[in-house]
């Protein structure tokens, strides 16, 4: 049962299922370095995959539709934004009613726009083609793997490499750093806190957008209500679980996407539905806590160490001061 | 000059109430203005929102059933924030006590004395609730994951699990919809009005209000809750067990969402239907943020949810108005309460009219 077909197949369906992921992984990361939680994940993963495809659906232009889900997605980070850095809102509290707020906006914007409650299916809109690499595609299995992708499955690894530049080789990307770091130092020196804060906001906005646009633009051909699932919150997973690092989260991501193809995968070997679907959910839950042991193993032992240190500088004084002696 | 330092003061005196009432009639006019643009008849559509609620027993009737499952899922809130967590666990406890209380009373045990009946499931419900309420908790100060992630990804387990159950264990292969087994009439709850399905649960649930209200405000170990909610620093030098008194007052939460669960499902459905969340768990959230975290406030915040959500599901059902509005409605009230930053200018304008008024009173 299990040949090469089976296996390429599986690989494919991981990536697809980890392209959201990696953007919402992605957008937590900014905000993260920014000393923010941007919980407001899944709201903007609904908000923007809509208007993503009513725009590309009433303009008949993918490239407009992609605007169409930044913006979006922009709107609902500026409004977590505004609630959290201007009006000092609870940024818990802010989160989950900004994808409660994006759960019922949309299902009215759809009812308003197509007169229909459940999804966008009426409207033809468009999708983000396959992209047919030329050579390579003929390489025996891995040409399989590499080509034949969604164009934003290829885009969301650029986007992590870009993300890691961009956080840690640029002028902003540290003064985000700075003010997630410390904001009244940073302001000590003259940064704009606040503005860095909304800035990081909207970039934030736009990767998680960038995993709207995939869900309802790629993965699937149109937009259907409460269809994200919980995908934004396992992207503010693996970005919780990467302790700000850009790669570790992506294959946190990557890895919480293959759960999800491995459940796909179960499904079809006869198991219930129900409980296989469980399964990213656990792993999402399994995920937190063994990093956080990893975490707590590698202080202890950072701990042992300066602790070792302080007495073996210790003993070393000491012999010092018993050769001192003697030699007085 | 007498009138307005009266107003300032009262308003000094009361602003946080005040502030609540403000951010609630925004939330509720953004309602109006939701139904104004989108329905093609407006004013027939808002005076249907508006009144058609208190429109007959049965209307009233179906507001109050409304009322029991959130008052708990409240409770249960208010005590989780009374520790300071965020634990969203109610929403996935009260679906799955429900399932597990309609798969006890049809399936493991149908034959039961009537009134030992409830008593055994609504405890089962507790237990349950109680127990899958820790596990966030537990997570959160064993090992500092963040609660809202795990409590949310819990749930979607907790639904899912629910459903599980409906479907292999307990469903009815006679019915054409999915459904469970009939409840026993023995284990249902002793309907108070009749015309409507309003059960005594609603007396529970107003006791409970007063337990907990009693426990968190007159009791040692509620004392030592609230103050590890607000400092937990503090509570800690004190000398508090934070871990161990945190992890109860979640345990206890979970235990007042998983009993509303059973007393929902016992005192209204003859059967259990439900295949995905009906979001009380969130909706209990969002009266325990309403009333600020105390639970003598919950009733009044909950009639007010249960009068928007009856208000919006007759609009739904009635006109060309879908009843999803309200959770924006509802989001917004929520944001409008926590933030802080709302409305403070205006109390800052007052208290310093009043010290004016004050010190130029001590000259004179």
């Amino acid at each position: 049962m299990i040949n090469e077909a089976y296996i390429i197949d599986f690989i494919i369906s991981c990536l697809r299922l980890a392209t959201p992921l990696i953007y919402c992984t992605l957008g937590a990361l900014v905000s993260m370095h920014a000393g923010q939680i941007n919980m407001a994940m899944e709201g903007i993963l609904l908000t923007s995959g809509l208007t993503g495809v009513l725009v590309s659906g009433y303009t008949g232009s993918i490239w407009l539709g992609a605007l169409g889900a930044f913006a979006g997605g922009i709107i609902i980070s500026l409004i977590m934004g505004y609630m959290n850095i201007v009006i000092n809102a609870d940024m818990m509290l802010c989160g989950i009613s900004m994808n409660n707020f994006a759960s019922g906006g949309t299902i009215m914007l759809i009812y308003v726009l197509l007169n229909n409650k459940g999804s966008t299916q009426s409207l033809k809109s468009l999708q983000f083609p396959n992209w047919e690499i030329p050579f390579i595609k003929d390489i025996p299995f891995l040409g399989k793997i590499l080509s034949g992708q969604n164009v934003l499955t290829y885009l969301a690894f650029v986007m992590a490499v870009l993300l890691w530049f961009f956080i840690f080789r640029t002028k902003t990307g540290l003064r985000i750093r700075a003010i997630g770091m410390n904001p009244n130092a940073a302001a000590s020196v003259g940064i704009n806190v606040n503005r860095i804060r909304f800035q990081a906001y909207i970039y934030s906005g736009i990767f998680a957008a960038l995993g709207g646009a995939f869900m309802t633009m790629g993965y699937l051909s149109y937009w259907a209500q409460n269809m994200m699932g919980g995908r934004g919150f396992i992207g503010i997973s693996a970005a919780n679980l990467s302790g700000g690092n850009v790669l570790i989260g992506t294959v946190a991501a990557v890895f919480f996407g293959a759960t999800n193809a491995l459940a796909i995968v179960l499904q079809t070997l006869n198991l219930k539905p129900e409980l296989v679907q469980m399964l990213p959910y656990f792993a999402t839950i399994l995920g937190l806590v063994g990093i956080s042991v990893a975490q707590k193993k590698r202080d202890e032992k950072i701990i042992r160490k300066a602790a070792m240190h302080v007495r073996l500088e210790r003993e070393a004084d000491a012999a010092k001061e018993v050769a001192n002696r003697t030699a007085n | 000059m007498g009138n307005q330092l009266k107003f300032n003061r009262f308003f000094v005196k009361y602003f946080e109430a005040i502030r609540t009432l403000v951010a609630v009639l925004i939330g509720f006019a953004i309602s109006l203005i939701f139904i104004y643009f989108i329905s093609d008849d407006p004013l027939k559509a808002i005076s249907i929102y508006m009144f058609k609620p208190f429109d007959g027993i049965r209307r009233i009737g179906s507001m109050i059933e409304y009322m029991i499952p959130i008052m708990f899922c409240g409770l249960g809130m208010c005590m989780m924030m009374s520790v300071g967590q965020f634990n969203l666990i109610g929403d996935g406890v009260n679906f799955l006590a429900a399932a597990a209380v309609a798969y006890i009373s049809t399936c493991l045990i149908p034959n039961c004395p009537p009134i030992l009946f409830p008593i055994i499931l609504i405890i089962a419900g507790a237990v349950i609730g109680g127990g899958f309420g820790v596990i966030p908790a537990y997570l959160q100060t064993k090992f500092k994951t963040n609660i809202v992630v795990v409590s949310l990804m819990a749930n979607y387990i907790l639904i899912l699990g629910g459903v599980f159950m409906l479907l292999y264990w307990m469903r009815d292969p006679s019915k054409t919809y999915v459904g469970s087994y009939e409840i026993p009439d023995a284990a249902r709850l002793t309907n108070l009005i009749p015309g409507t399905k309003v059960s005594t649960g609603i007396i529970l649930a107003f006791l409970a209000t007063a337990a907990v209200y009693w426990f968190l405000f007159r009791t040692k170990p509620g004392y030592q809750m609230r103050m590890i909610g607000k400092n937990a620093a503090f509570a800690k030098y004190s000398g508090i067990n934070v871990v161990k008194f945190a992890i109860l007052a979640q345990m206890i939460g979970g235990a007042l969402a998983g009993m509303g669960g059973a007393i929902d499902i016992l005192g209204k459905y003859d059967r259990f239907i439900w295949l995905a969340s009906n979001g009380y768990g969130f909706d209990g959230m969002m009266i325990a943020v309403i009333a600020k975290g105390n639970p003598a406030y919950i009733p009044v915040a909950a009639l007010f949810l249960a009068y928007i959500r009856i208000g919006a599901d007759i609009v739904g059902q009635t006109t060309d108005v879908p009843l999803d509005f309200v959770l924006v409605v509802q989001s917004i009230i929520v944001m409008l309460v926590a933030a802080v930053s709302f409305m403070s200018g205006m109390r800052q304008k007052s208290v310093v009219k009043l010290a004016n008024a004050e010190k130029a009173g001590a000259v004179k």
